[in-house]
């Protein structure tokens, strides 16, 4: 399945994927009404982690054994069979976190439920990678980077 | 093929999965004794809290069985298995064949002796969707419930009966609350916050007496105190439900023993989840680790084996999330004291508790209260046993990816090593 | 307390600004900051240079940069610019530095010149339909060819190298310029088939795989040079001088002078890399002739040598003696040529404007017969198509392009490349900012641009009913200058318009 890589060479710190993330995971997918007046706040599902010499944006990495989809206690999560994508059923997910403690690379965030990347679903790629300024982000085939 | 699953949980639907993964053609029969659909069990807690409603407690979606040719059976108690002709038989004398069994059957409440108790009609357990909604139907806002056991089912039963009674007290025998999750001072925190919504924790009590004719009406304590009580749960804890297994000659100890592939002492007869004794791979002791992600892994495990195939079982670890009234808890690993070898680093910031232990410079286990973002990092540090020297800064105040070395994580993430 | 008002304000709009910090985390000036109190992104516009990074990464479009309404009072003669610079002086004692080109109002006379096209007597082409040859050979041309039997030439060649466009990249060294700078520029030059050019500062193992499209230079540092190093490019430069500094050498502090920059030059890391102001070994034409010599020999005459020399008084007698010297090349440098730190001083003030330079070489060359005997490559200011149209016609075989190539890969000229903190990556080694110029993605920017000139270069070529370059060097018919004196028609060459 095509996913997105970050570059830590070439990640800037800049956090516009947060940006734009949350942005694209907001009801007016508009930067300042998102930011400023969207209630529920949107939340973004990439985040960026060090500082300007050493940093990385982290998010999910629809696993193929997805460690967060054995430890639903509700069976919300789930890896659809076709795309590969890992999502939480907003029905069902009551928000308990195990998610969150079982995802080894910690890019589960709980507020009420679980989100977490989606890999933009409907878009033609992920914001994140659309706007990042320094092509930190790469959309790619899994079998291209092992 | 013949494949018959006793269990209709995390495990039971988890090796049924997996099966039709490797088998496409062979015959799938998962019996469970409850009268529901499969449902995530801690969900229990919210569906009396009437925070999920039980048409949303599905585990699997309605069309699972159609969709994979899965035989499910509910409702039916196994009552015995003949190993000779391969067939278990169930409560209402019907018998089903099989050439491959999964135990799956879990655990079942433990219910302690407690004086006069025989009999009472408002004593409960909390353990499964059929008590959650007894509770429910029963509890009336002028009672007041106690809850004997104050780990995690102890607290959930009681977060969800605040709402529907006049009082919750928990009676907990040890020196806090979740005791085999978190420190005493972790505890007492959790203590004080439940106390704000109204829950009274009593540790180092419990009930010694029931006081009532068909009904319990009072509870004398240890201490000696005597308490008023219109309904009482039990949840003092579990023991595993290994009646199947032994049935069919499996050896049994603590839970089912079984090797690395889940099959037990007795050949085609495989168990997993809650109710088999399983490796514990953070501190090499062999016990139950009754938890809902390693009884999925587990059924995966064990659905292989039965297909023929192996993904052998390193073993688990526990890991807990438990929230109450919002204040959350992620712990993992083990909660090693200083006495027992390892080192222990704490640090307190308001509601903000964490505990680390340490042990031959490895993070064997973690405590997170409050804020428990991005845990899942820690998680990751004790399960891959990184060197905690090898980690780019400190990674007490915060868990980043970034800290494990470049190479594990180009592991993790590519699936090879560095460029 | 400060002497002088910042330059520029920044305009932060509230109802836009949604505190993503971003502009904060990017100035390496640090004019934003994220106030630790509030959380709120704040900032200090005395520390602004102008670059425009923050503006441009802004995901709202809240931010701009103005210039500061708070001014002297006028004063034709004092400017604000000349006031500020005698409080920068009288505060530091120093010389002052810039970065870039020269900003001032001097006259461009490409801005001066006009093209001719055909109409009814001469058809013009249109180059999507018809050939249109762009393609440029640099290096001596035999005076006259001779055949065998059969028609093969038997005419030893001289060296020449062969681009399909007259545009290459200028001199830019490693340490004055990032390594992904130069990369990005090296990976341009491949695409395009042209040159970039190694400036003094060695050639890094990164770009060896570029090295075929590379043209090293040897300046007065010798630094990175080596029989090596030699035999790698295709061209080699010898640097006498730089427009935007002629007649002095230069300087890479010791900070810039990393691992890698140390490496590649060959010298000690953290130590100052100083150029001295002339070639120690050169003293005169017959000295340059030795070194040209010398380059050649240990190259076994298979490249053509370069003589780049800044645009100065007597620049055509230079360059005529630097061709007898046996420059295969003879590149001038202009006095609007940029630099990553020049003293202001000199920069603003000393050499002469391209074009003038341009066409007395040429014609000197021309009435010396000996033309044939080098290639002309101008720099020094090439800011589009038409300005290297231009120049081909007053008489260059090819154009240098500095600035342009620095602007393709982000560069806002705010002409602070001396500070080392060039939040495009670009002039300067500090890897947090080097790394935000990703070569895989900006390297694409600068053939765009060749590409897109190089279109119109032949757009403009048809118009003219000229449908190969060689045709149109040196060909000043086809110029008419725009309010110029006869003075300077008759250095350039060309006559007025409506002649």
């Amino acid at each position: 399945m095509k996913k997105v890589y970050a570059v830590e060479e070439l990640c800037l710190n800049c956090r516009l994927c947060e940006v734009y993330c949350k942005t694209a995971h907001s009801v007016s997918k508009n930067v300042v009404k998102a930011y400023k007046f969207e209630n529920p706040a949107p939340v973004a599902r990439i985040m960026v982690e060090g500082n300007n010499s050493h940093s990385i944006a982290m998010q999910c990495r629809h696993c193929p054994d997805p460690a967060c989809v054995n430890a639903c206690i509700t069976g919300a999560m789930q890896k659809d069979p076709v795309t590969g994508i890992v999502t939480p059923d907003p029905n069902k997910c009551v928000g308990c976190m195990t998610c969150l403690g079982a995802c080894p690379y910690g890019v589960i965030k709980v507020d009420h439920m679980a989100m977490k990347c989606d890999l933009c679903q409907g878009m033609d790629e992920p914001a994140c990678v659309k706007n990042c300024p320094n092509n930190a982000l790469i959309y790619v085939e899994e079998e291209e980077m092992q | 093929m013949k494949y018959l699953i006793v269990g209709g949980s995390a495990a039971g639907i988890s090796a049924a999965r997996t099966i039709r993964a490797y088998d496409k053609s062979g015959e799938i029969t998962v019996v469970t004794e409850e009268n529901y659909k499969p449902y995530g069990r801690p969900l229990i807690s919210y569906v009396l809290k009437g925070k999920v409603k039980m048409e949303n407690t599905g585990y699997v979606s309605e069309s699972f069985f159609e969709d994979n040719n899965i035989n499910f059976v509910s409702g039916k108690k196994v009552v015995g298995v003949d190993m000779n002709s391969k067939t278990v038989k169930l409560c209402d004398d019907s018998a089903l064949e099989f050439d491959k069994l999964l135990v799956a059957t879990g655990s079942v409440p433990f219910v302690p002796p407690v004086e006069n108790a025989e009999g009472k009609s408002n004593i409960y357990t909390f353990l499964d969707m059929a008590s959650s909604e007894a509770i429910k139907d029963y509890v009336t806002p002028d009672m007041n419930a106690v809850v004997i056991g104050g780990g995690l089912i102890g607290m959930k039963a009681a977060e969800g009966l605040i709402a529907k009674c006049k009082s919750v007290t928990v009676l907990e025998l040890a020196d806090r609350i979740l005791p085999t999750i978190l420190d005493k001072t972790a505890g007492e925190m959790m203590s004080a916050h439940v106390l704000e919504s109204g829950i009274v924790c009593r540790t180092g009590d419990t009930a010694v007496k029931v006081n009532g004719e068909d009904k319990v009406e009072s509870l004398t304590l240890k201490s000696g105190e005597t308490i008023p009580c219109d309904i009482l749960i039990m949840a003092v804890g579990v023991r595993p439900n290994t009646a199947v297994a032994e049935a069919a000659g499996c050896e049994v100890n603590r839970g089912i023993i079984v090797d690395n592939t889940m099959k037990t002492s007795v050949d085609d007869v495989y168990a997993a989840g809650d109710c088999v004794v399983t490796h514990n791979i953070l501190d090499g002791s062999n016990r139950i680790i009754a938890l809902w992600p390693n009884a999925v892994e587990q059924g995966k495990v064990a659905g292989a084996a039965m297909t023929g195939n192996t993904i052998p079982y390193q073993g688990g670890y526990a890991m807990n999330a438990i929230d109450l009234f919002d204040l959350h808890v992620l712990t993992a690993g083990v909660m090693g004291t200083e006495e027992e070898g390892y080192d222990v680093s704490i640090t307190c910031d308001g509601e903000n508790y964490r505990r680390f232990c340490m042990k031959d410079g490895v993070l064997k286990g973690y405590m997170l209260i409050g804020d428990i973002s991005r845990g899942g990092v820690y998680t990751t540090l004790i399960k891959r046993a990184i060197p905690l020297e090898s980690l780019a800064g400190e990674y007490k105040d915060a868990p980043e990816y970034l800290l494990i070395p470049k190479d594990v994580r180009d592991m993790m993430i590519y699936g090879r090593a560095a460029k | 307390m400060r002497y002088f008002t910042s330059e520029f304000l920044i305009e932060r709009n509230k109802d836009r600004c949604i505190n993503c910090g971003a502009c904060a985390r990017q100035c390496a000036n640090e004019a934003h900051y994220i106030d630790p109190d509030t959380g709120e992104v704040k900032s200090d516009e005395t520390k602004c240079v102008d670059c425009q990074r923050c503006v441009c990464l802004c995901p709202t479009n809240a931010l701009a940069i103005v210039k500061n309404p708070n001014q002297t009072r006028e004063n034709a003669n004092w400017s604000q610019q000349a006031i500020r610079e005698v409080e920068m002086q009288a505060l530091t004692g120093g010389i002052l530095l810039s970065g870039m080109g020269n900003p001032k109002p001097y006259p461009v006379y490409w801005d001066k010149i006009l093209l001719n096209a055909s109409q009814v007597t001469n058809p013009s082409i249109d180059p999507l339909r018809e050939p249109m040859e762009t393609k440029t050979y640099l290096g001596a041309k035999p005076t006259q060819l001779e055949f065998d039997e059969n028609g093969n030439i038997t005419t030893e060649m001289p060296p020449m190298v062969e681009l399909d466009t007259p545009l290459m990249m200028s001199a830019m060294s490693f340490g004055s310029i990032s390594l992904n700078a130069q990369k990005s520029l090296a990976m341009a030059a491949k695409e395009c088939n042209t040159f970039f050019n190694t400036g003094e500062g060695g050639l890094h193992k990164e770009l060896y795989p570029y090295a075929d499209h590379a043209i090293v230079q040897v300046a007065s540092g010798r630094f990175g040079v080596s029989k090596e190093y030699l035999n790698k490019g295709k061209i080699i430069e010898i640097k006498i001088g730089q427009g935007a500094k002629p007649g002095i050498g230069g300087h890479l502090p010791g900070e810039k002078v990393n691992g890698e920059v140390s490496r590649t030059r060959m010298i000690p890391e953290h130590s100052d890399a100083i150029s001295p102001a002339p070639h120690h070994d050169i003293y005169s034409i017959e000295d340059l002739r030795q070194l040209i010599f010398s380059l050649k020999e240990v190259t076994r005459y298979k490249k053509p040598v370069a003589v780049k020399i800044a645009a100065v008084h007597n620049i055509a007698a230079i360059a005529s003696g630097a061709v007898r010297a046996g420059a295969d090349i003879i590149v001038i440098d202009g006095f609007r040529g940029g630099s990553g730190s020049t003293p202001t001083r000199l920069r603003d003030n000393v050499g002469i404007p391209i074009e003038l330079a341009l066409a007395a070489v040429d014609q000197r060359l021309r009435d010396e017969s000996i033309r044939q005997n080098c290639s002309i490559v101008i720099a020094g200011s090439v800011r589009n198509s038409a300005d290297v149209v231009k120049a081909i016609a007053l008489g260059a075989d090819a154009c240098y392009i500095g600035t342009s190539a620095l602007i393709a890969l982000g560069c806002n000229m705010c002409r602070t490349c001396m500070t080392g903190k060039c939040n495009w990556g670009i002039c300067t080694q500090n890897p947090e900012l080097t790394k935000r110029l990703n070569p895989e993605e900006k390297y694409k920017k600068v053939v765009n641009l060749l590409h897109a000139w190089n279109h119109e270069i032949q757009e403009m070529m048809g118009g003219m009913g000229i449908n190969a370059i060689e045709s149109l060097r040196g060909n000043r018919l086809m110029l008419r200058g725009i309010g110029l004196s006869e003075k300077e028609l008759e250095i350039l060459g060309i006559k007025h318009a409506g002649e």
